[in-house]
């Protein structure tokens, strides 16, 4: 009964694309993105149904085997009228999960919001349950409530605030499932900055963030990227927790393109974290360390990339509470990557990583090799990845060993509306001797365009690019033919 | 001696921005221009020289309102001075031969039909000229109304013979005057549209990116995948100008994880990678979600392992024997303050701050021997909820501190 019900979020894109009045504008070529792009000229609606099944077992810490086989599914839907006017959008993505063999359905709403914008989209009012990128290395914050930003010519002002929400996870122990999370907390920050500018963005922004009625978190971001005569790009970050008075992050990198296909990067950066106010963490000192990296990546011809790049971490001398050093932790690690990466053709690519660490928290050797293709215009995708490590660590003797896996993904679209798939790994390691994971995928996406004058539009796919967007070609004379428009 | 390292590399990152050459020579899109064929033999000098203003032939130019319009001179733009009807076409000047301007056709001039069109009647055909469209938006008939020279935008014509999509404008030149003020810098002003407002970033396939000319965004870069959250935050409106939220939702809350970022046996290697930090889990990844839920189904936990609390016989298949240490022995190299204290958000990843009361709050404490005296800043620190953790309310400890 659950896969059924689990099922029906599947049954919207069809059901859609069988009516009249639109027209089904199929699956975007463009890789990793499933939104068409249109001509910005009416009210259309998109969706995507998805379905994903995972099996995996899992032999445990106490040698048992645990098996779990989640059914996830989802149905993302964004509705708007794009014609350059005032601008208002609705848009949601909602998932369910379900372990077929323990039960326990999961409903989630990552993100329900309704989108208001005048006419030169110079103001937007968000409302709903939303993402924003904040400060530091805080990332996303996702939460329920209200967002402005303003692009005042260079300008930028933005505005949020609401409950604070952290994505929940499926977790089963044993018999039983429950769903992580740290519940809500209130949250509220404002950021200035620059918009628009060619070579120069800059925000500063302030958030707070309020656990069980208390401040918990007052943290302070500036961000400063300079562009310098398309050559060089500098970037900065300073970081600050202002309730704890610590320096939570300085980052300074730059980087440089001194001839076509050649890019050289160095980077400077000072991290410690900090925790809520309200956590006994917070009693817990913790060390700064300095880290500074370089890399160099090279593009000698339009089908070969390589790229190689090391660092070093700097950490303070192991001390314990009673001022007895411990040297054998080490102050300092390296590390060092390099890669190769060959596309003969557009649609097909070859791979090589190299991995090597070495210093305080021990040493690890690494290889990696994969391919990837994705003929017939991405309808077909296929992956294969296959890795080999070493590691060695003293002070940790038990995670020593030879780590390795491999994995093989395909996922093809037989019409440009569905896209199913698989994957499977295999995993060894000394640790965990053996893990295994068995993934299938099923996409049913689309979007639909309300034509002005054409309510009779056809509820088709295009299996080839709209014809308003193929590209004109001459035979035979001079002059160009074809629109985009 | 670390301080002086850092304002070191700090002065030479300045150096080297100060001392950054100018701009390469900048390749345009294949994409957005695409790749042309033109057999044709011209020589834009050699016509400029003459005295012949740009408009004369291309014409079409005064009312073009799209990139897509032809403004390449046809046979009747050609005709005013090539009289391509006249039987001594060869020899006359301007010559007006069939291979004056078609590279190695030889006609016959009776395939021409009469003035002012010179429609081809009959017979082989020259090889075809193929010049598809720029995919983009662009107005000659506005630029030449404001007085924009030419020659401003397709630098170098009058200093060469045939004209190719290496004299079309650049970004960057187009940046030059679209500033944002009189002549707007959206993207869309020159972008094709798609839904949304957002750029139309897809084509047949090809798609156009960022290469990071004006700002940090290099799409290309092998480690922009890892990069990416800086630019994301300082600059927002830039991003949402081709993504829509979906589409960071497809990774950051993905429930299939990113074989691009992380290897097949991430799984059973990210702990690793995760005390050496040697990547940033959190710009990511949530510590209870997706750390937890993975951890708890492989029973990879804490109480999954006896011994990790102390007791002498340790049999942890995670942290070595000896993690725990003995209350009042000088802890060893292994020990886990150490590696507390370099990393303690690893900590976090598996365990709650109960599990650390259990000791310290009886066993050991945790305070420094300097903690509440004049000059550490934690004490008195906020309203004492963190202090109230462990103490209870009336401890002596916390009067003294004025709690």
């Amino acid at each position: 009964m659950r896969l059924l019900l689990a099922l029906l979020f599947l049954i919207p894109a069809p059901v859609l694309a069988a009516r009249g009045g639109v027209q089904a504008t199929g699956w975007d070529a463009e890789p990793e993105s499933w939104w068409l792009k249109g001509d910005g000229s009416g009210v259309y609606l998109q969706g995507r149904a998805w379905a994903r099944y995972r099996f995996r077992s899992v032999r445990t810490a106490t040698d048992g085997v645990v098996s779990d086989h989640p059914l996830w599914q989802g149905f993302d839907f964004r509705v708007a009228d794009d014609r350059n006017r005032a601008h208002v959008a609705f848009e949601t993505s909602v998932r369910g999960g379900v372990d077929l063999g323990r039960g326990g359905f999961v409903g989630e709403v990552l993100t329900a919001f309704v989108d208001v914008a005048p006419e030169g989209r110079w103001a937007r009012v968000r409302l709903g349950r939303q993402l924003v990128a904040t400060n530091g290395r805080g990332g996303f914050s996702r939460f329920d409530g209200g967002s402005t930003r303003l692009s005042l010519h260079h300008l930028l002002i933005e505005a949020y605030g609401g409950t604070d929400l952290r994505s929940r996870a499926f977790v089963m122990t044993g018999s039983d499932s429950f769903q992580t999370g740290w519940g809500r907390d209130w949250t509220y920050g404002f950021a200035v900055g620059t918009t628009g500018l060619r070579d120069t963005q800059f925000r500063l922004g302030l958030q707070d963030r309020i656990r069980e009625g208390k401040l918990a978190r007052r943290h302070l971001s500036i961000d400063l990227h300079k562009g310098i005569k398309g050559v060089v790009n500098v970037r900065s970050n300073l970081s600050v927790d202002l309730l704890q008075r610590r320096l939570q992050e300085a980052f300074v990198g730059i980087d440089a393109r001194p001839v076509q296909g050649l890019r050289v990067g160095a980077e400077y950066e000072r991290w410690q974290p900090s925790f809520d106010a309200t956590s006994v963490w917070s009693v817990f000192d913790t060390d700064p360390y300095d880290t500074i990296r370089g890399n160099v990546s090279v593009d000698p011809a339009r089908f070969l990339s390589a790229w190689v790049s090391g660092g070093v971490q700097l950490l303070p001398s192991a001390v314990s509470a009673d001022n007895v050093a411990r040297p054998e932790n080490g102050v300092a690690s390296g590390t060092q990557q390099a890669g190769v990466r060959v596309r003969p053709v557009s649609w097909l690519h070859v791979q090589l990583d190299e991995r090597i660490l070495v210093g305080a928290g021990g040493d690890k050797i690494a290889l990696a090799l994969s391919a990837g293709a994705r003929p017939w215009a991405g309808r077909l995708e296929a992956e294969v990845r296959g890795d080999l490590q070493r590691y060695a660590y003293d002070l940790q003797p038990n995670l020593e060993g030879w780590y390795g896996g491999v994995m093989v993904s395909v996922a093809g679209r037989p019409v440009p509306w569905i896209r199913v798939g698989g994957r499977g790994e295999a995993i060894i390691s000394p640790f965990l001797t053996n893990n295994f994971q068995a993934m299938a995928t099923v996409d049913f996406l689309l979007g639909l365009r309300a034509y002005k004058g054409a309510p009779e539009a056809l509820a088709t796919a295009w299996l080839t690019p709209p014809p308003n967007t193929a590209p004109a070609a001459l035979d035979g004379g001079i002059g160009v033919q074809g629109a985009h428009r | 001696m670390r301080r002086l390292w850092v304002l070191g590399l700090l002065l030479g990152l300045a150096g080297v921005a100060l001392a950054a050459p100018d701009e390469p020579k900048q390749e345009r899109s294949l994409v957005l221009m695409p790749e042309q064929s033109i057999p044709l033999n011209f020589d834009h000098k050699r016509h400029l020289d003459q005295g012949l203003q740009c408009i004369v032939c291309h014409s079409a130019a005064n009312d073009s309102t799209e990139a897509t319009d032809s403004l390449i001179p046809n046979h009747t733009q050609c005709g005013l001075c090539h009289r391509m009807e006249q039987p001594n076409a060869a020899e006359m000047f301007p010559k007006a031969a069939c291979s004056t301007c078609h590279s190695g056709f030889e006609g016959q001039p009776s395939q021409i039909g009469p003035p002012p069109h010179y429609v081809v009647t009959e017979g082989p055909r020259p090889p075809p000229v193929h010049i598809p469209p720029a995919r983009i938006t662009f107005s000659h008939s506005k630029h030449l109304a404001q007085g924009v020279p030419c020659l401003q935008c397709h630098e170098g014509v009058d200093e060469t013979q045939l004209a190719t999509r290496e004299h079309l404008p650049t970004m960057r030149t187009c940046l030059e005057c679209h500033t944002g003020g009189e002549a707007p810098s959206e993207c869309t002003t020159c972008h094709l549209q798609g839904d949304g407002g957002r750029l139309r970033t897809s084509f047949e396939g090809e798609v156009i990116q960022p290469k990071g000319r004006f700002r940090p965004d290099d799409h290309g870069d092998p480690r922009w995948l890892k990069i990416h959250q800086s630019a994301a935050r300082v600059d927002t409106n830039s991003c949402e100008s081709c993504h829509a939220t979906q589409f960071c939702l497809n990774c950051h809350d993905g429930v299939v994880e990113d074989t691009r970022l992380h290897p097949a046996d991430w799984v059973l290697t990210h702990g690793l990678e995760a005390q050496r930090r040697t990547v940033d889990c959190f710009a990511c990844h949530e510590v209870q979600a997706d750390c937890t839920s993975c951890h708890t189904a492989a029973e990879v936990v804490p109480g999954a392992f006896p011994g990790v609390r102390g007791e002498a016989e340790a049999t942890s298949r995670f942290h070595p024997p000896g993690w725990a240490g003995v209350p009042g022995e000088i802890p060893p190299a292994d020990h886990h303050s150490f590696q507390a204290r370099r990393a303690l958000e690893t900590c976090e990843a598996c365990h709650s701050v109960d599990l650390c009361n259990e000791c310290h709050s009886v066993l050991v404490n945790p305070h420094p021997d300097s903690y509440g005296t004049e000059g550490n800043w934690r004490f008195g620190q906020g309203d004492g909820t963190m202090c109230l953790q462990c103490h209870r309310p009336g401890d002596p400890n916390l009067s003294r501190l004025g709690r």
